[in-house]
């Protein structure tokens, strides 16, 4: 005896057109197997829409457009890259703030070998000991800018003082020409030192 | 089509068809945190394309379409694979038909895509199969095979579970 399972399966979706309708159905009248079938389909039909009306409705009503890739970019941003960037700027923190090789307190070392005079043939004679000798300081001898400026200027008159009183300083100008500033700043610093003009 | 729908609010459009797209984008996937995704990026899509709707079909096919599109485009996320509703998410009939319903979807997992989506389509939303052809793109003898088939290893898995 020829089944009409399939013809049942349309029937239940309402797609079985009307001739083959009044043949499965008178069929179904003398089959019990395909009565069976019918009833099963059409439980799982109920089944499938309760079911789906069970699931759960869409609960977040805070809709804004394409904000859920907006938010996974964020989660992964706060994951993968603010916690290395939050240890990075902390490392720079700690290398900015960090107390350096306390090297400004060490005062200079003067070569107490070199002598400058006032003489003018010492002074000659002293130009080929280096006046400054920048090798004997251990660091960074510690003078403040405003006191350069005033040091430097109190050089500089003292030079022009002394060029027209006849005693030539030139060691001590070309020296500034070719030393750094901190160097040039030593320098003078030393020889005010040795020349008893530091106040 | 009706044509005043263009004009409603993006508000009126999420109530009233973002249980529709959840649904058969579940039936998809099979997933419903997954499903959840897809209606955010659907009415995303939508209103970025909303231009190009010049309604030649209901906005809900349209919205399928697009949900359809994104379901089957989607990767499927691997944190998500195997999991189900759990229990307190079921929100009718817990109790008398909660093993049934994780018996369901137990076995639409098992299911393909395609079945699953099909059997959505037809035994909820009552599409007829010659819509359904043209969602799915395939032939309305098709659908009506594919249907009976999947209905068919349903009704097997449904067995299995019960014995």
């Amino acid at each position: 005896m020829k089944h009409y399972e399939f013809e049942i399966s349309k029937y239940v979706e309402g797609e079985l057109p009307l001739d083959k309708r009044e043949e499965m159905l008178s069929h179904l009248s003398k089959c019990k197997k395909c009565t069976k079938t019918l009833n099963e389909y059409k439980k799982l039909k109920n089944d499938l829409t309760d079911f789906y009306e069970a699931l759960p409705s869409f609960k977040n009503n805070n809709f804004v457009i394409s904000n859920k890739n907006h938010r996974h970019f964020k989660f992964v941003w706060k994951i993968q890259y603010a916690i290395p960037l939050l240890g990075a700027a902390l490392i720079v923190l700690i290398l900015l703030f960090l107390p350096r090789e306390n090297a400004f307190l060490h005062k200079p070392v003067i070569d107490s070998s070199v002598s400058v005079n006032r003489n003018t043939k010492e002074l000659n004679q002293a130009e080929k000991i280096p006046i400054l000798s920048l090798s004997n300081y251990e660091s960074e001898p510690s003078i403040n800018y405003s006191d350069d400026i005033k040091t430097f200027n109190k050089v500089i008159d003292k030079a022009i003082e002394e060029q027209e009183r006849g005693f030539v300083s030139s060691h001590l100008l070309s020296a500034g020409y070719h030393l750094t500033k901190k160097e040039f700043n030593e320098g003078i610093n030393s020889f005010l030192y040795k020349h008893d003009l530091k106040e | 089509m009706e044509k005043g729908t263009l004009n409603i609010s993006v508000k009126e459009l999420y109530e009233e068809y973002s249980d529709d797209i959840l649904r058969y984008s579940f039936s998809i996937l099979r997933n419903y945190e997954e499903a959840e995704d897809i209606v955010q990026e659907v009415f995303a899509r939508h209103l970025e394309n909303e231009e190009s709707f010049k309604g030649q079909c209901s906005l809900k096919t349209w919205l399928f379409v697009i949900t359809r599109n994104l379901c089957y485009s989607r990767r499927r996320n691997k944190s998500f694979h195997n999991t189900r509703i759990e229990g307190d998410l079921l929100e009718k009939n817990y109790t008398e038909s909660f093993d049934l319903n994780i018996s369901i979807q137990d076995a639409l997992m098992k299911l393909s895509k395609e079945s699953s989506e099909l059997l959505y389509l037809k035994e909820f939303e009552g599409y007829s199969y010659l819509e359904i052809s043209e969602m799915a793109k395939i032939s309305v003898e098709n659908v009506a095979v594919k249907l009976y088939r999947a209905k068919k290893l349903l009704r097997k898995y449904l067995k299995d579970f019960k014995e």
